[in-house]
């Protein structure tokens, strides 16, 4: 492959990453043509030595992707990010794609819990309300004036379950994000070489 | 060499040889395949990466033949980050080579 054929196939592996990155990226790749021929090799040599440039390009829009998702931290950066390096490898299929699917299903049932909870919570209380002041009858099974109080309990462990879920999802946010990093430099990194 | 054993070195390596003197990208690969063998393209992935986690910094530079050259330049977090991974290489590797000595010595 020669040297305009490499640079375009990597300009259009990169095509995820933002232009003045882009650039910066291939510029490296001009300096090293550059670099190389001034040093006798044909572009052929250089190309071939070299590697894939689609397998370099996916490296660095995971990288680009892990980055922006780092800095700028939302739901569809990370499910990017972790898509990208998903890309890297079939390895990774098994460890990254496996654990991300454990760890939203965990964060959505608790989730689940947390809001049926909620909802649980003030129908047992309106209920037994209800039932005290004679509206209703025969709703509550056992005390009214203890249904009401259960009924403020389960909705504030519901409160609580939502809450702590947040803190979670950013603790485990933190961690898919060096999990990544750390997936990008070691198991890939090993494929390359 | 085996793979595998290059497997999380080379940032360790790159980062010992920016720690010397600034160099930049070409001169990297050169420096490193001259001692063992690298696939040349994984380099510059591999400095976009430090670059990203602050260890290192970049400038332009003329240069006399040739064109201008991006150098690569370790900053103060660049160099912590060296010296951890070099102190944890050196307790790992003497490891590794203590376990080696006993069992070639108990088997001779």
């Amino acid at each position: 492959m020669q040297k305009d054929e490499y640079l375009k196939k990597l300009g259009q592996a990169l095509s995820g990453i933002p232009e003045p990155e882009r650039k910066d990226i291939l510029a490296d790749y001009v300096e090293h043509f550059k670099m190389g021929v001034l040093d006798g090799r044909t572009e052929e040599e250089i190309a071939e030595s070299l590697g894939d440039p689609k397998t370099i390009g996916r490296e660095y829009t995971a990288i680009s992707l892990v980055k922006r998702a780092e800095h700028s931290p939302s739901a569809g950066g990370i499910g990017r990010a972790i898509l990208a390096t998903i890309g890297l490898g079939i390895f990774n299929l098994i460890v990254v794609l496996i654990p991300f699917i454990c760890i939203i299903t965990i964060l959505a049932v608790l989730l689940v819990i947390g809001f049926s909870l909620c909802c649980a919570g003030p129908i047992l209380t309106g209920g037994a309300v209800l039932e005290m002041v004679g509206i209703v009858s025969g709703v509550i099974f056992f005390s009214a004036p203890a249904a009401i109080f259960l009924g403020i309990g389960i909705t504030c462990l519901g409160l609580l379950i939502i809450i702590g879920e947040f803190w979670l999802a950013r603790i485990l946010y933190r961690i898919g994000i060096r999990y990544l990093k750390w997936n990008i430099a070691i198991i890939h990194g090993s494929e390359s070489l | 060499m085996n793979a595998q054993f290059k497997k999380g070195v080379l940032d360790m390596c790159v980062m010992a040889l920016l720690g010397f003197r600034d160099r930049y990208g070409y001169e990297l690969v050169h420096e490193i395949s001259e001692r063992f063998e690298i696939s040349e393209g994984s380099i510059y992935p591999l400095l976009r990466r430090l670059l990203t986690e602050g260890y290192v910094t970049t400038y332009l530079q003329e240069s006399d033949e040739g064109p201008a050259r991006k150098y690569y330049s370790l900053t103060k977090q660049g160099i912590m980050a060296r010296d951890e991974l070099i102190s944890e290489w050196r307790d790992f590797s003497a490891a590794v080579s203590d376990l080696i000595g006993e069992m070639t010595n108990a088997e001779g």
